[in-house]
């Protein structure tokens, strides 16, 4: 089977799956099985065409439907960009469906209907696949409002609860604003070239880059905001701390690790492939980098305030995605002058996307799984969970290391790339060494906060706000999926050289006219070693291997160490200085963590509140009084049609005044009007 | 060909009569059904057959005008646009009996009586047959006849249930567009004096400042009829009437022969002045405007929609004034609209009608939680809540951005001009609509919702239908677009 076949096959059968578990589930709530009949295949058969394009490169169909009208024409390409994030989306949602299976069983959810998310949750793997093979930008918004909106649906699930529609309100406010401007930064374009397909815009771009520059600027613009929106970045991005808690947990494991992706999907189609490369490469190049690095900035330092742990996870879904976007900038910057620096830097930007669509996955995952047991999202009221859910436990120490870049795990490859990347290409443009200095502090500070949330809640003493939870830890079917992108999270941290080849070539693939070296050229090494150049000279080695034998080693000799002393584990309780002390007086919960951190940046001017850094205010409630001048203004009928009609019927009135009765009256009138009519007559004359 | 519009024409008439006078409500609900449900396979047939090449038959002269060499007056067109109205007329009209056959019924909550059925079935079918003659007629005579007969049928159907309320309703309704109807005749008659023709594309045979004048008159006929600003107060207060004549009125008859009479001018006249094109879309945003401010005071679900009717007959018409400003996509747009508006336009209102028939009540303050109780009104509200906000892939979506893109297309100062507060306006609907989507379908179930639930079948399908319809409406509205040639 080819690899379009594939992706049509896989696109049927989520499609069909959502039909078929929204009828079912008017009769029936257990559709976890039924969902994952559909999604074993639908996702099953995307990795599959994935892998096929990366084997045998990009596929396309002949235009199947063209708009009449409008130039627009539906086109599918797989090409590998496409692939790699189509195989992204089907791991990532195929984990998250599976993890579903249980995890909606839970009694919060026992009063609604799960139609509303099992159908939703299949749409949306159905869009997000879709928005990948689009190369017609028409059709890439069409599906990419259907991800929206079947997003949306997964966001007002619980229906009941009024933060959460709130939240979802605001998203598909804003999504709809944002996918507007879009639309029309499209459609711009098109007015000049008459086509929609990213080859024709590239076309057109380059047609007016020389005579309408401020056109350009504002399709740009429009574009930049859009997908910016969608990944989450700051300031366009304040929908998502509310809406991603909002969700249940798969459903948000699924946003973080495939819809905030796709923003910078979208930003690398319309800033590398479609934008030729030109002196707006490197304006816009720079303002992705700043408002990355404003996101790494702001949302990560707000994540390190946060007590709950979505609301803390979705915090870092903004900080991470500022990496990418720092990572993309950098590349979008020098593409006119240093090509090879920027395909290095994308492909860094790209990498982080995927080790964070991997163990952001993890992460929610994990909170979804607290809160199965414990029921609570507020990291104050849990602790010592580990004793109860070693697994997720584990997986969820990979996966906070993996995002606080530590190595040996993915996500500090990536971290390492964009480092180098920034600290070369501050070299050239200063900027970018301050923001790569900024990325590198920022890391620590993601340590911190999840140093936070993994020690509230699995270390410390065990508390849960419910009664007794069940003994043991969650599912096999909720374990899996975190044991597995935690293993792809050590995998990927080993072996980096893999996905970087496969995306640097990919990259490579969309634009090969750009002149820059092989993959082996910049990356030389073997799997699990990276030496890096920018095309003169290795400039710096990263080798993972090394570092975890190191690692390894080391743990093994404190455990050798402490075998030959035969220490024996004591376990008693907390020592106190001898006096008496209850549990609640000496639990450390995830309030008490940075205090004089947060104190020192607790800002309040007027109405105006800073959450750490995160500008915090409620959105105005304008009330209109019906009764103002504009209301009056456009009652049409007060100030005109009814004094008109009353006026009228009193002149009315006041002329059957003349119906007297009386014969010489009526005489006179006759007289009148005969008189009336001559004098016309004459004066016509 | 002749006896498919005999028979779409004088079938309704027929079974008007019948329902009218049977004492029997079941065999009025069949005849009614039966009458509107053969001409909506006739139309469908004659929709199969559009061509480009319009079909055209003056059957009928006036004696009395054939010294003047009028070649014929009364007859059919049958051409893409004609088709295209004539499809939503039959396919809602058909639907808002169905539905009627059980909203009024005992079962309504708001209103508890079938008393008024046959009445209200003679006066529907016959609004059905006179939508029909607009949407066929050959010349602006013609159109003037039939529309006219609209305002009739429309104003005993505003006046049903008769309170002091309905009445003046529809008095106003009547006042105001046959104040506008008035401004039609008057236009006839310069065009009839100067041309010696009814015909669409007579106008291009008038001098140019009375083209713009006869243009103007009829402008205004169009603004009264289909509730623009100046005119559109008789609209939200024509809400007093039963939910099936508001949702018939708004989604495919009355108001909509407004945007169709100027639709025709724009396609039958090549040299519409640039003033006369600036003075439709500007008129357009502005009501746009008024209409979306009119949003934020509303309680009452049906006046809201009767508010965002105005807006959407202000899109139709900002595509025509886009179309005669020189931008064709624009004009294909606000023809798309006709029908992808009717179709979301009718599921919200039977929507409204299904939650009143069930609670008896229409405002947003009171209900609450509607989707635990009613999950197909809900499903079926935020559909067609989705598709006159323009959300991909529903309907709306295709002719908002047709016009967009119109706008856009027509470029400079005044593309640019039209375009932002169209965006603004397309933006706080959207926002508006949500809100009350959320309001009364989602949180807690209040107890004035407690008693709702999903309407009975007659009235679910037409649900079903149309919610289908929103969908697919733009496949079947774009080729017969298409065809229409300018």
């Amino acid at each position: 089977m080819g690899a379009l076949t594939c992706y049509g096959w896989a696109l049927a059968f989520l499609l069909v799956g959502a039909l078929v578990t929204f009828f079912a589930g008017l009769r029936t709530r257990r559709l976890g099985g039924l969902a994952l009949m559909f999604a074993i295949p639908g996702c099953g058969l995307a990795l599959l065409a994935a892998v096929s394009v990366f084997l045998r490169g990009t596929v396309s169909t002949d235009p199947l439907f063209t708009v009449p009208g409008i130039g627009a024409v539906l086109l599918v390409r797989l090409d590998p960009l496409s692939a790699f994030f189509l195989a992204i989306i089907s791991v990532v949602c195929f984990l998250a469906i599976l993890y579903s299976y249980r995890y909606m069983d839970i009694p919060w959810f026992a009063d609604l209907s799960l139609a509303g998310y099992y159908a939703p949750f299949l749409l949306f793997t159905c869009a997000t696949m879709t928005v990948v093979g689009m190369v017609d930008m028409f059709f890439f918004f069409i599906a990419w409002e259907f991800m929206t909106l079947s997003s949306y649906a997964l966001v007002i699930f619980d229906r009941k609860r009024k933060e959460r529609l709130r939240a979802g309100f605001k998203y598909f406010l804003i999504m709809h604003i944002a996918t507007g401007l879009m639309f029309l930064g499209a459609l711009v374009i098109y007015s000049f070239g008459k086509s929609f397909t990213f080859d024709g815009l590239r076309v057109t771009l380059q047609a007016m880059m020389e005579t309408h520059p401020a056109t350009v600027h504002f399709a740009l613009i429009c574009f930049f905001l859009g997908f910016a929106t969608k990944a989450g970045v700051l300031p366009f991005g304040d929908w998502l701390p509310d809406a991603y808690p909002a969700a249940p947990s798969p459903a948000a494991a699924a946003f973080s690790g495939t819809m905030s992706k796709l923003g910078v999907y979208g930003l690398v189609r319309v800033f590398y492939e479609i934008l030729p490369a030109s002196n707006y490469s490197r304006t816009y190049g720079l303002v992705i980098a700043l408002f990355g690095t404003l996101s790494i900035f702001v949302g990560t330092m707000t994540a390190m305030m946060q007590e709950d742990s979505k609301r803390l996870l979705s915090f870092h879904v903004i900080g991470q995605v500022g990496y990418m976007l720092l990572g993309v900038g950098l590349g979008v910057y020098f593409l006119p002058k240093e090509p090879n620096l920027a395909l290095v830097a994308l492909a860094a930007g790209l990498f982080h996307l995927l080790n964070n669509a991997i163990y952001k996955s993890s992460l929610f995952l994990n909170a979804g799984s607290i809160f199965y047991k414990a029921g609570t999202r507020n990291l104050n009221e849990i602790g010592g969970l580990s004793r109860l859910m070693p697994v997720t436990a584990a997986t969820a120490v990979v996966a906070s290391l993996s995002i606080a870049g530590i190595p040996p795990f993915n996500g500090f490859s990536s971290k390492w790339l964009l480092y180098e990347c920034s600290v070369f290409g501050g070299a050239r443009m200063p900027i970018f060494m301050g923001l790569g200095i900024i990325a590198i502090f920022i890391s620590a500070v993601t340590l911190a906060s999840f140093l936070k949330f993994f020690g509230a809640s699995f270390f410390g003493k065990f508390r849960i706000p419910q009664a007794q939870a069940a003994k043991g830890d969650v599912p096999a079917s909720m374990q899996v999926p975190q044991l597995v992108l935690s293993g792809l999270c050590v995998f990927l941290g080993l072996a980096p050289l893999l996905p970087l080849r496969l995306l640097y070539t990919s990259l490579l693939d969309i634009r090969p006219q750009l002149g820059v070296a092989g993959f082996a050229e910049l990356f030389s090494g073997s799997v699990s070693s990276i030496r890096l150049s920018f095309g003169d000279g290795v400039v710096a080695t990263w080798n993972p291997a090394w570092i975890a034998l190191a690692l390894l080693g080391f743990c093994l000799l404190a455990w050798g160490i402490m075998r030959s002393g035969g220490a024996s584990r004591r376990t008693v309780p907390s020592w106190y200085c001898g006096e008496p002390h209850s549990d609640h007086e000496t639990h450390f919960p995830a309030h008490g963590f940075y205090q004089p951190f947060k104190q020192f940046f607790r800002v309040r001017i007027g109405k105006y509140e800073w959450e750490g850094v995160y500008l915090s205010f409620k959105y105005p409630s304008i009330r209109l009084r019906e009764d103002n001048w504009l209301t009056r203004l456009v009652s049409v009928d007060r100030w005109f049609f009814y004094p008109v009609v009353r006026g009228f019927y009193r002149l009315l009135v006041w002329f059957s005044g003349s119906h007297v009765g009386i014969p010489h009256v009526y005489l006179t009138w006759a007289i009148v009007g005969v008189l009336a009519a001559i004098a016309l007559v004459f004066s016509l004359h | 060909m002749d006896a498919s519009v005999l028979i779409l024409l004088l079938l309704p008439v027929i079974g008007a009569i019948g329902a009218g006078v049977s004492r029997n409500r079941r065999v009025a609900d069949g005849v009614a059904v039966l009458s509107v449900g053969i001409p909506l396979v006739v139309a469908s047939s004659l929709a199969m057959r559009v061509a480009s090449e319009p079909t055209t038959r003056v059957a009928i002269t006036l004696p009395w005008l054939q010294s003047l060499k009028v070649p014929g007056l009364f007859g059919y067109l049958l051409d893409p646009l004609a088709i295209l109205l004539l499809t939503v007329v039959e396919l809602l009209g058909f639907l808002v009996v169905v539905y009627s056959t059980r909203y009024m019924g005992r079962g309504n909550r708001e209103h508890p009586t079938d008393e008024g059925k046959p009445r209200h079935h003679f006066w529907m079918l016959l609004f059905i047959a006179s939508m029909t003659g607009v949407a066929i007629s050959p010349n602006l005579l013609q159109l003037y006849v039939f529309w006219e007969m609209t305002t009739v049928c429309s104003w005993a159907l505003i006046s049903h249930y008769r309170n002091e309320a309905s009445l003046q309703a529809g008095f106003k309704a009547v006042l105001m567009t046959v104040f506008g109807g008035l401004f039609f005749a008057v236009a006839l008659v310069i065009l009839f004096v100067n041309t010696g023709s009814f015909d669409f594309a007579a106008l291009d045979r008038l001098t140019p400042q009375l083209r713009s004048l006869v243009f103007l008159f009829l402008l205004v006929a169009a603004w009264a009829k289909s509730a623009q600003v100046p005119f559109y107060t008789w609209l939200p207060d024509a809400m007093e009437a039963p939910t099936t004549v508001s949702m018939y009125l708004h989604a495919a008859a009355m108001v909509k022969a407004g945007v169709f009479l100027i639709a025709r001018l724009a396609i039958a006249n090549y040299h519409l002045a640039f003033r006369s094109g600036l003075l439709v879309a500007i008129m357009a945003v502005v009501t746009m405007l008024v209409g979306v401010y009119m949003f934020f005071f509303q309680d009452d679900l049906k006046r809201l929609l009767a508010y965002s009717t105005i807006t959407h007959l202000a899109y139709v018409l900002f595509g025509l004034g886009l179309g005669i400003l020189g931008s064709q996509t624009g004009l294909l747009g606000g023809l798309l609209h006709i029908v992808n508006h009717a179709m979301g336009k009718a599921v919200l209102f039977l929507c409204v009608g299904a939650i009143s028939y069930t609670t008896g009540l229409r405002s947003i303050t009171e209900l609450r939680g509607l989707s635990y109780r009613a999950p197909l009104v809900s499903i079926a509200f935020f559909i067609g809540m989705l598709t006159i906000t323009g959300v991909p892939p529903f309907a709306g979506f295709w002719s908002k951005f047709f016009l967009l893109s119109g706008a856009i297309n027509l470029g400079g100062t005044v593309g640019w001009f039209l375009l932002v507060p169209f965006f603004l306006e397309a933006i706080v609907a959207f926002a508006w609509f949500l809100r009350v989507g959320h309001h009364v379908f989602f949180g807690e179930v209040s107890p004035a919702a407690s008693a709702a639930k999903d309407p009975p079948l007659a009235m679910s399908l037409a649900l079903i239908v149309l919610s289908i319809m929103c969908l697919i409406a733009p496949v079947m509205g774009l080729p017969i677009i298409n065809l229409i040639r300018f």
